[in-house]
């Protein structure tokens, strides 16, 4: 290209000016960039688990789940009562999956008991 | 994708671009980061739930805004310390110490600090140029904003953009000459 028509038009000109800008940053910076940038993920997902409170159970969830299969399991023991999809939603609360929990743990007392 | 996901995604990719405009702006690198990482968390606190298409424009408006508040914090600074810190030489002149200060007002690019020296002929002509001719020119050209989303992002018109970058691209040539490089 003829040096002398190189940057006859501005998108020319501003294609050369924006290709020399480095968007280099040294380590130091990045990693602050970096530490802000988690602080505001960490809100976003903060605000998505409020707005969205089934998920916040979910270790509650999975804690009840792992018991009631245990229990099903057992050979010899009365399998738990199995709820459906529609009381595990009703269910969604950690609350009321932590007294699950704690009715399965006493029934298996009472199993072993017997 | 979950929202946060996005979020991040997005900014990994405006995050390098974010720091360096406003750099350049403030020509300070502690200044560019507190205002990059205040623009962060307004976004994800008060616009994460907008759709993803408008965190851009978005975006950038609260970075400028972030810029706009700093050149007034300085001015205002400067002007408090011009008024504490007046005194007078050895000749008996009042001197305005202010007037020493390093840092950019807005419009007065001569006192602009350049960034890293006088050898990146790049970054002193952005950094001389007016704010607004800047932000138009570094959103348009830079970050690929159309002229809409540019100019959602400096709050003004359509109109105003055009004439910013046509402005800035015309300095530009004259301070790095037509056969630049």
């Amino acid at each position: 290209m003829n040096d002398k028509t190189q940057y006859d038009t501005d998108d020319a000109l501003a294609t050369a000016v924006v290709d020399r800008l480095s968007t280099d940053i040294d380590p130091e910076v990045a990693a602050r960039l970096r530490a802000a940038r988690q602080e505001a993920v960490y809100l976003v997902d903060s605000a998505h688990r409020k707005r969205a409170p089934w998920l916040a159970p979910a270790g509650g969830l999975v804690a009840a789940s792992v018991v009631a299969a245990v229990l099903l399991r057992e050979p010899g023991m009365q399998p738990m009562p199995v709820l459906d999809d529609a009381e595990m939603a009703a269910a969604a609360e950690l609350e009321l999956l932590e007294e699950l929990e704690m009715l399965a743990w006493l029934d298996e007392e009472m199993l072993d008991a017997g | 994708m979950s929202p946060a996901t996005e979020m991040n995604r997005f900014l990994m990719d405006v995050e390098n671009r974010a720091f360096r405009m406003a750099e350049l702006a403030v020509g300070n690198r502690d200044d560019a980061m507190d205002i990059v990482q205040d623009s962060m968390l307004t976004l994800a606190r008060k616009y994460a739930k907008r759709p993803t298409t408008e965190w851009r424009p978005l975006f950038f408006r609260i970075l400028q805004n972030r810029i706009t508040d700093c050149y007034r914090r300085r001015a205002s600074s400067n002007r408090l310390f011009s008024f504490f810190s007046s005194f007078r030489n050895d000749e008996g002149e009042v001197v305005d110490v202010a007037a020493l200060q390093p840092g950019p007002a807005a419009d007065e690019p001569e006192h602009r600090t350049v960034i890293d020296g006088a050898s990146d002929e790049v970054d002193r002509a952005l950094a001389e140029l007016p704010p607004r001719q800047r932000q138009a020119f570094l959103l348009r050209s830079w970050e690929g904003l159309s002229v809409a989303e540019t100019a959602a992002a400096m709050k003004c018109s359509e109109g105003s953009v055009k004439t910013h970058y046509s402005r800035a691209v015309g300095r530009l040539r004259e301070a790095l000459g037509a056969h630049w490089p």
